[in-house]
């Protein structure tokens, strides 16, 4: 029969019986009425010999039921009953159990988006990352030769560009793809088309594919732009398609992409730019290992494709990876080292309200020795606790989700800039799934103790004293002692790996980026990035921005740069420099190199070291002037004078490896060092070269160092730019100190995650040291107050007190920190300057605890000392 | 937990009101309350057997397909549930009469005292 016709039949079953009681009853009763009986008597008579008839009908029903689902039921009804009653003790273990669980499901949430969930490519898993930055057209011969990839493609970098409208420019991200990337990707328009083989064409490739998002937002989704023109960097693209919804691709903020095309017959343009990445999707049945093997085979063939002799060891070691591993990248292990101390505050939750239900449990000891005298078997009472833990649980699993899903926007805030997948931040079915069984899991952990412990009360005892006896006995609370040793154990885990992240972040901020920070404000001016075609236009035009930005009241300093240090984006400068010859299968040089206005290097206060810095007069490029720093000129003329060398970039070489002095660039000078990169990085070789007509860049960052606030250096700032184009952006605009902050969110968004989870943790711990005390004090009351009656000094009573709570939390202190010690080289890659066992942080996190502890105690402590002896010895 | 009721007829011993209901409803269907009035007059009121606590044990056969039941009309013009037995309801009884009877004739073996 189908379990719903059971189901009413059942109803129909009941029914019967019900009726057939009732009848049962009416003829009794009609039947001593005919024996001369008064009808009221005779009700009272039939009912009295029929016995209890709701029970009775109960159990007539229970026959027709599932026992084991029936008596569950009732422990479930039974255990909400518990919960009800006992508000305070629910309302602790909830809060406590739901934030441990609300932080564990946001953590899931963290990882299930960004690390669990494919990416929104159809069979994404076979889509792989070709590690190296290549020249379009070797991306193009890996596709036209490599035979474990249906499809191989490439993209260039994340850019932004001018989008124009009538009477403004705004910048937006966008970058360029090789033509066959969604075919790669396998994906199809929104609307529209995606590109052609044709718009590869030089000539043909004024065309541009919209993001979904940039679609919705700058053209509110009207589906009439397919076909319109819209002005990139001052270049009329023809819009063709919109990608789907949901995909950011190559990055996450590009709006728009456009195609990387060849321009035929030219045997350089393919090889040029070394800006593009690589993605292949893989031929079935083949691995990555065995697509990495054939890549490595086809370099050296492909490599005389060049137009010029190139290194050999160039891309030589190029890996194959799955591309959802090389989107997740770093942030994979970062999540699960939060995962793991989400996970701790989960146990120390645990153990905490396993402590509270050992103190209720002396409250229900009476309670569990009399289920048993009854017959109730161990097994059958562990079941009913068990079922009582399990529903706490799960009330707490609803409030931690509730919880989580309410914080997960800040959390998504809080995490470092750099996370990849942040707007695919959502809770799917998974993260339900995973607080599901949290909750049940913590259930049953944190149940499991006072369930056993409670299951075998010793009987007799409890029921003769009545729960009354003058001094406490020790093994009642032993076990809970354990559990918070473990707790503050689990707290010096969590807020020693806090505390290592935060004396890692601090020896950060103490770098010395080896500039000047302090009242320098910094912004991008952008021209479109056609508009050096006309030569000598971008120049000029920065070089007058410079000289107005100098009329801006009281600036002191104003200088230009084309890129900022620390925003990861320099001008890689590949060289041959003088005495250090090399074959041309060789490596060259590598520095990183910026161009600059002459008062670049006293704006950011870099120091001379030797010969002279640039001048305005170097602008012109008759002195081929170079300045390089401390790092290069060490590294290039150890014990000699830099002063007068020659430097070549390898781009400038009509022949590889040849240094030709005429044409190449001279060492005027030697500056101090900076952490251009980041402040953990070392120092490296940095060039600096002055602004030229040859080297004119479209977009560069200015600097204006004055005591003026930012708005009023931005808002003339903007209207000196306006001045000379009303169409160009200042965008970016930021104080430089706040740059090298940037470069250090990530460490600082880590540590502050970590504190903050430290912080839950110690909290939880410290709540569990105050409870276990607290208990400790109303269990030994009557001890307390024969004591004091016998005349012990109060303070001897405060210090017993405290005594006991500073043990608990130095034996904790200890075990923790043999746990931070096996824990700690895990985090070894999170620091910086820092020993995963740094002394600091290894005294100062057991300090805390037992200050924590001395806390804790006091109320208690207190307590202890005011009771007074006439009362609880009368209460006897 | 389920409380234990302390008036159960199963603490004869379990089965004995079952038995005894399907032996009555072999001889002649009838329902409830003639069940209760049949077996207290047939053990000369030597069993005190509680009214009610007959149904639990009615609901147990009949979902054990031991007892089939039907409303009918009764003599009184009263609507009753008749129980009849089933062909599984006769196997039962008299597979657990002859095993009552071998545990009588245990017990009574030993409660005998020994000829010596």
């Amino acid at each position: 029969m189908p379990w719903f016709q059971k189901l009413f039949s059942r109803r129909r079953i009941y029914n019967d019986l019900s009726e057939e009681i009732r009848q049962h009853l009416d003829e009794k009763v009609e039947f001593l009425v005919a024996e001369g009986m008064s009808r009221s008597d005779a009700e009272h008579q039939a009912r009295r010999e029929f016995g209890n008839v709701t029970l009775l009908e109960e159990h007539g029903r229970e026959a027709w039921q599932w026992p084991a689902m029936n008596s569950l039921w009732a422990d479930v009804r039974f255990g909400l009953r518990q919960i009800g009653r006992y508000r305070a003790f629910t309302i602790m273990a909830v809060t406590t159990l739901a934030l441990g669980i609300g932080a564990n499901t946001a953590i899931f949430t963290l990882i299930d988006s960004i690390m669990l969930r494919p990416l929104p490519f159809p069979q994404q898993e076979r889509l792989m990352r070709i590690s190296g930055v290549f020249p379009k057209g070797w991306i193009r011969e890996l596709q036209n030769r490599a035979e474990s990839f249906t499809s191989i493609t490439g993209y260039g970098p994340h850019a932004e560009s001018n989008i124009e409208d009538k009477d403004a420019a705004e910048r937006v991200f966008g970058s360029s793809v090789m033509v066959n990337a969604f075919d790669t990707l396998d994906i199809h328009p929104a609307l529209g088309s995606f590109f052609s083989p044709d718009n590869a064409i030089a000539g043909q490739n004024l065309v541009t594919v919209l993001n979904y998002g940039y679609w919705q937002q700058r053209f509110a989704g009207n589906p009439q732009v397919i076909g319109q023109t819209i002005r990139i960097d001052g270049i009329s693209r023809k819009i063709i398609g919109v990608m789907p919804a949901g995909i950011n691709f190559p990055y996450t903020d590009t709006q728009f992409v456009i195609p990387i095309s060849f321009k035929g017959g030219d045997t350089f343009d393919p090889w040029k730019d070394f800006g593009n990445r690589s993605i292949g999707r893989l031929r079935d049945g083949v691995t990555p290992a065995a697509a990495q093997a054939e890549l490595r085979r086809l370099h050296p063939h492909l490599l005389p494709l060049f137009p010029w002799v190139m290194p050999d060891s160039w891309e030589a070691d190029t890996t194959v990876t799955p591309l959802l591993d090389s989107v997740i990248g770093d942030t994979g292990p970062r999540l699960l080292l939060l995962f793991g101390a989400v996970g701790l505050i989960l146990l120390i939750a645990c153990a905490n309200v396993a402590n509270l239900m050992l103190a209720r449990a002396v409250s229900r000891e009476r309670e569990m020795a009399i289920r048993g005298a009854l017959g109730a078997s161990g097994w059958r009472i562990v079941r009913q606790l068990l079922v009582e833990s399990i529903l706490l649980g799960i009330l707490a699993g609803i409030a931690g989700l509730s919880a989580a899903s309410l914080s997960l926007r800040v959390l998504t805030r809080l995490l470092p800039a750099d996370t990849p997948r942040v707007a695919d931040i959502a809770m799917h079915w998974d993260v339900f799934l995973f607080a599901a069984i949290a909750s049940v899991l913590t259930g049953v952990i944190f149940g499991l103790v006072p369930a056993i412990k409670m299951a075998s009360p010793h009987l007799q005892s409890a029921l003769r004293s009545g729960g009354i006896s003058v001094a406490g006995k020790g093994s009642q609370y032993k076990l809970s002692m354990l559990l918070v040793v473990g707790q503050i154990g689990l707290s010096v885990v969590v807020i020693t790996a806090a505390g290592l992240m935060l004396h890692s972040l601090y020896s950060l901020s103490r770098v010395n980026p080896g500039f000047r920070t302090e009242q320098i404000l910094t912004a991008e001016v952008s021209l479109d990035s056609s508009a050096c075609k006309q030569s000598g236009y971008c120049h000029s035009f920065f070089q007058q921005l410079e000289q107005k930005a100098h009329t801006i009241a009281r600036t002191e300093d104003v200088a230009l740069v084309d890129k900022l240090p620390m925003t990861g984006s320099d001008l890689n400068y590949v060289y041959d420099s003088e005495g250090n010859p090399r074959s041309p299968r060789q490596i060259a040089g590598q520095a990183a190199g910026r161009i600059i206005s002459t008062n670049y290097f006293q704006t950011i206060g870099l120091r001379l070291l030797r010969g002279r810095l640039l001048t305005d007069s170097d602008q012109s490029g008759a002195s081929r002037a170079i300045v390089i720093n401390q790092k290069m000129a060490r590294s290039l003329w150890p014990n000699q004078d830099p002063i007068g060398k020659h430097i070549i970039e390898v781009a400038d070489e009509p022949t590889p490896a040849t240094l030709d002095l005429n044409a190449a660039s001279i060492v005027v000078g030697v500056v101090s060092n900076t952490h251009h990169d980041s402040l953990a990085s070392n120092f490296d070789e940095e060039v600096y070269l002055p602004m030229t007509r040859s080297n004119e860049q479209p977009q560069m960052t200015i600097l204006l160092r004055s005591h003026l606030p930012a708005t009023q250096l931005t808002s003339g700032l903007r209207r000196a730019a306006a001045e000379l184009d009303p169409l160009v952006p200042v965008t970016h605009v930021r104080s430089l100190g706040e740059v090298v902050a940037a470069s250090a969110s990530t460490p600082r968004s880590l540590a502050i995650l970590l504190l903050g989870f430290g912080a839950l943790a110690v909290g939880v711990g410290s709540v569990g040291v105050y409870s276990l005390i607290a208990y400790v004090v109303s269990w030994r009351r009557r001890e307390i107050g024969i004591r004091i009656a016998l005349g012990a000094p109060r303070w001897q009573i405060v210090q017993a007190v405290v005594k006991q709570s500073l043990l608990l939390s130095i034996a904790g202190s200890i075990t923790g920190l043999a746990g931070a010690i096996v824990s700690a080289s895990l985090l070894r890659n999170f620091l910086f300057q820092v020993s995963p066992f740094d002394p600091l942080t290894f005294c100062a996190v057991p300090l805390l605890m037992i200050i924590l502890a001395l806390i804790a105690a006091w109320a208690p402590a207190r307590r202890a000392a005011s009771i007074d002896p006439m009362l609880t010895l009368r209460g006897e | 937990m389920t409380p234990r009721k302390t008036s159960d007829p199963r603490d004869l011993f379990p089965g004995a009101l079952e038995m005894m209901i399907l032996q009555s409803v072999r001889r002649q269907p009838m329902h409830g309350y003639a069940l209760v009035q049949h077996i207290k007059q047939r053990s000369n009121d030597l069993l005190q057997v509680e009214e009610g606590s007959l149904y639990p044990a009615l609901q147990r056969l009949l979902k054990a397909g031991l007892l089939k039941a039907d409303w009918q009309t009764s003599a009184t013009n009263r609507r009753v549930r008749v129980y009849k037995i089933t062909p599984a309801g006769v196997k039962h009884l008299e597979h657990e009469v002859s095993r009552f009877e071998q545990m009588l004739e245990g017990i009574s073996l030993v409660l005998t005292p020994a000829e010596s």
